[in-house]
């Protein structure tokens, strides 16, 4: 059952029939392995006990050599008894260079194959090998010699003769041992166990190691395999190669075709990329045609954007020109009165002047004369002089004259220094600024014409300095506050100028009491070239300006109004105008 | 004036017989070292007694000529080549150079080292030489020096061989009893040494090449080693293998002798005039550790 499990995973399998066929050659070859391994260790352990043996019997040659030489069999029979004592020495036997046994000393053995000394000594005669294996025993030989006598007997005084001395043996007899191969074959026994056990274990950690390997190296493969049987009929191969080779040959066929539909595909493909690009050529065409006609248009847009903007420019100039007009008007008006307050002073100044120049002179004449009648006489003219022109009258009215002159010139003095703070000419860049300056100045030039009746309330808070472009905010501040002096022209009112901080921003609002604001002009009021005053009185680009300027300081401009009441502008400026934004205007109807 | 003519007679004759020219072959059994020792002492004592041509000659008119025997050689051929020299002398060292030159007779030989010379020449009246051992009552006196309770010496011989040494030394040393045991082979020597076995104080080795072989001298060592009995052996060769005393051999003496009976020759002497010379004085040598195992004591004074 199990060998038919075996037999049918290794069929299934090319992998297993590799590993079956590696683990029957490891097998072979150990077993070659280990039968040359213990001929080796037989041969070697032979040798071994022909050379031990050997040594023993020429050992014991040697030592007996003077005793066989005199044939004395009582030392002799000492040490072929003491060889006799070692277990598996079973025959010791000395004999005479003629074959006659001096001395045969044995052991009763089991074996009755125990060459018997005829045998040995057919083989010593015959000059045969010192050592011979029979069936259960060794049986070693050695000669027993003696140095030849010499027969020059100088050699008995001097060592004159080495051939002599060293050379020719004369055999005196033999010795022969017999040994036991019964601790021999014991011993083979247990070398082959011990090499057959250590081959053994070598086999099982080559087997376990080449299994493991060939598991860990054909785990790619068995996964492709389980991956193919999972979705492909099982049996299309007779085992996992052949499942392989069909699942090739079915890719390669799938591939050809897919090949020959992409090829079908891609030459479709290719129909309808020349079809479309004809199309889009001529679509490309007409873009063109119409990119032209666009550049065309664009162009002029351009050309009517430049004029536009040129107009724009123009407009914004004589709102300037305008603005600039109003305030020169102001300033025309303010340094004419100052200058009828002096001119008016200077006739009377002029004749109080002479008075004193008079009377100074004639005191003088009358103080260089000598004393006498004529200098009473010119005293007494003086005196009356004096009388006429009421010299303290005179004083306090050039007192006054001069206070009128000073006054003038002071104002002058104040209207010049407005015009400077409200124009900032020399200043367009961002500087940090008191508004409250720049409002009391820019009143100095609002429209005077329509100031008649009405009445300036200014309520001004507490505000920081702000950082501001001033000529600019001067121009919006002029703008506001025209336009609630227009509004209030007819029947006067009040214009109220309110500062306050409020969330880290200042407030800046103009509360007129005025016409108002009807709710269809309201959104509009900021749109360029949008006016509700008549032809000639405005150019309805003021607020648009005031608008734009407001945005560069990232503030706000707000409109309440109530048609019929009044309204409210209020402009809202973050302290620092170059770094805040605020969000877009509110115009808002009351 | 016949006076002058008698003086200058005189002269030349004398100059005449002083004439030292001498060719000299020496013939070696074979190239050891003992043999070369001899020779060269020989050599050197025969130049140094051989007297000079006029007062500026530094080296007599001497020529030595030495071969080795080797055993591929003809005899007969080297006898021919030596003879068709004209040596002066032969100097035969060893038993084997005296075997090769005994056949000439024409020139005076000479041998040294020889054991047993008797046995090889005979008498024959162009040989003599110096003889290898010095006479044995003289070895057993200088014994007696260092030992003198030796009074029992054993002694295996070969009576054919050496029955003479011991008769000389018995003679010699009348307070010393020799006890003998005459063997006619080596095989014998075991069962001679078991009866010496409480006999004897030492024991005697003598030069008897049937008695003594490389078998019996263990024999011996072995006797000497269980019974506690001192050793003497005739040669220095076997103190280190196990013998107590030995004769030492001065080979350069011996040297110098045969180079004196040379030069008495080249004077005119014949050699059967020149009886065999032998050295007078023995030294022993003595293994130290052995005599401290057997527990020797030697008499002060000892060499």
């Amino acid at each position: 059952m199990i060998l038919g499990h075996f037999s049918k995973q290794i069929r299934a399998s090319y992998s297993a029939k590799l590993i079956a066929i590696f683990i029957a050659a490891l097998c072979l070859m150990a077993t070659a392995l280990n039968i040359t391994s213990n001929r080796m260790h037989k041969s070697s352990y032979t040798k071994y006990m022909q050379s031990n043996g050997l040594a023993l019997a020429q050992l014991l040659a040697k030592s007996v050599q003077l005793d066989v030489f005199s044939e004395n069999l009582e030392q002799l029979q000492m040490p072929a008894a003491s060889l006799l004592d070692r277990e598996d020495i079973l025959q010791v036997e000395i004999l005479t260079s003629k074959g006659r046994p001096l001395v045969s000393l044995g052991k009763t053995h089991k074996s009755n194959q125990i060459p018997d000394r005829a045998t040995l000594l057919t083989g010593i005669r015959a000059q045969a090998p010192h050592f011979k294996e029979w069936p259960t025993t060794f049986s070693y030989w050695w000669p027993v010699e003696a140095l030849a006598t010499t027969s020059s007997e100088d050699a008995l005084y001097f060592d004159v003769e080495p051939a002599q001395a060293d050379g020719e043996q004369e055999p005196l007899g033999y010795v022969t041992l017999l040994v036991s191969k019964i601790h021999y074959e014991k011993d083979i026994r247990e070398m082959a166990l011990r090499t057959g056990l250590i081959i053994l274990l070598l086999l099982v950690l080559l087997v376990t190691g080449t299994l493991l390997l060939t598991r860990r190296m054909t785990l790619p493969l068995r996964t492709l395999i389980h991956k193919i049987q999972s979705q492909r009929t099982i049996g299309e191969g007779h085992d996992d190669i052949g499942l392989l080779d069909t699942t090739v040959t079915n890719l390669i066929k799938d591939l050809d075709h897919s090949f020959e539909t992409i090829t079908n595909l891609k030459t479709g493909l290719e129909n309808q990329v020349k079809e479309r690009t004809r199309q889009l050529a001529l679509a490309n065409q007409g873009l063109t045609t119409r990119q032209e006609y666009l550049e065309e248009a664009n162009q002029q847009l351009e050309k009517a954007m430049q004029e536009l903007q040129e107009t724009e420019g123009q407009l914004i100039q004589s709102e300037k020109m305008a603005a600039l007009g109003q305030v020169v008007a102001g300033v025309a008006h303010e340094i004419n009165n100052n200058i009828n307050f002096i001119s008016g002073a200077l006739p009377s100044l002029s004749r109080g002047i002479n008075d004193l120049k008079e009377l100074t002179r004639t005191f003088g004449a009358a103080c260089l004369e000598e004393p006498g009648e004529k200098q009473a006489e010119m005293r007494l003219k003086a005196l009356a002089l004096k009388k006429e022109i009421e010299q303290d009258d005179l004083f306090t009215s050039l007192d006054e004259l001069m206070g009128n002159i000073r006054e003038g010139v002071k104002r002058t003095i104040r209207i010049v220094t407005d015009l400077h703070t409200f124009s900032r000419a020399d200043e367009q860049g961002f500087k940090r600024v008191d508004l409250h300056s720049s409002l009391d100045s820019t009143l100095t030039f609002v429209n005077k014409k329509y100031l008649k009746g009405i009445f300036i309330h200014q309520e001004y808070g507490t505000i920081p300095l702000v950082t501001c472009r001033p000529g600019r905010l001067n121009q919006v501040f002029l703008n506001i506050m025209n336009n609630g002096i227009q509004a209030m022209a007819r029947q006067g009112g009040t214009l109220k100028i309110t500062t306050f901080l409020e969330d880290d921003h200042v407030h800046i609002r103009f509360s007129d009491t005025g016409c108002g604001i009807s709710k269809e002009v309201l959104p509009k009021i900021f749109d360029p070239f949008f006016t509700s005053k008549g032809p000639g009185a405005g150019t309805g680009i003021g607020l648009a300006v005031s608008y734009k300027i407001i945005q560069e300081h990232r503030g706000r401009i707000t409109v309440t109004s109530r048609e019929g009441e009044g309204s409210i502008f209020e402009v809202i400026l973050p302290v620092d105008g170059q770094k805040e934004a605020l969000p877009p205007v509110d115009n808002s109807d009351g | 004036m016949l006076n002058r003519l008698c003086l200058t007679i005189l002269i030349l004759c004398h100059t005449a017989t002083a004439s030292y020219g001498l060719e000299v072959v020496a013939v070696k059994s074979s190239p050891a070292q003992p043999y070369e020792t001899a020779l060269q002492a020989f050599s050197k004592e025969l130049i140094a007694l051989s007297p000079g041509h006029g007062t500026k000659s530094i080296q007599p008119d001497i020529t030595i000529r030495a071969i080795s025997l080797r055993d591929d050689e003809q005899p007969a051929e080297l006898r021919h080549e030596i003879n068709k020299g004209k040596a002066d002398l032969i100097v035969a060292l060893g038993s084997k150079a005296l075997r090769f030159a005994a056949p000439i007779h024409d020139i005076p030989i000479i041998y040294l080292l020889v054991p047993s010379p008797a046995e090889i020449a005979g008498p024959q009246a162009n040989i003599t030489g110096v003889l290898l051992q010095p006479e044995p009552g003289a070895q057993f006196r200088a014994l007696k020096d260092i030992m003198p309770g030796a009074k029992r010496v054993g002694v295996i011989y070969d009576p054919a061989k050496t029955a003479a040494l011991v008769d000389q030394a018995a003679a010699a040393n009348s307070g010393t009893v020799f006890v003998r045991r005459p063997a006619r082979s080596g095989q014998e020597v075991p069962d001679h040494l078991a009866s010496l076995t409480g006999e004897i104080d030492l024991l005697w080795m003598l030069p008897d090449s049937t008695i003594l072989s490389p078998q019996t001298a263990m024999s011996f060592y072995r006797f000497a080693h269980q019974h506690q009995i001192p050793i003497l052996a005739f040669s220095e060769k076997y103190l280190a293998r196990g013998a107590t005393f030995a004769i030492q051999l001065d080979l350069e003496e011996m040297g110098r002798m045969a180079a004196l009976l040379a030069l008495r020759i080249k004077q005119g002497k014949k050699p059967q005039d020149l009886p065999p010379m032998r050295t007078e004085r023995v030294t022993l040598k003595i293994n130290r550790a052995l005599t401290d195992k057997l527990g020797l004591k030697l008499q002060e004074g000892q060499p």
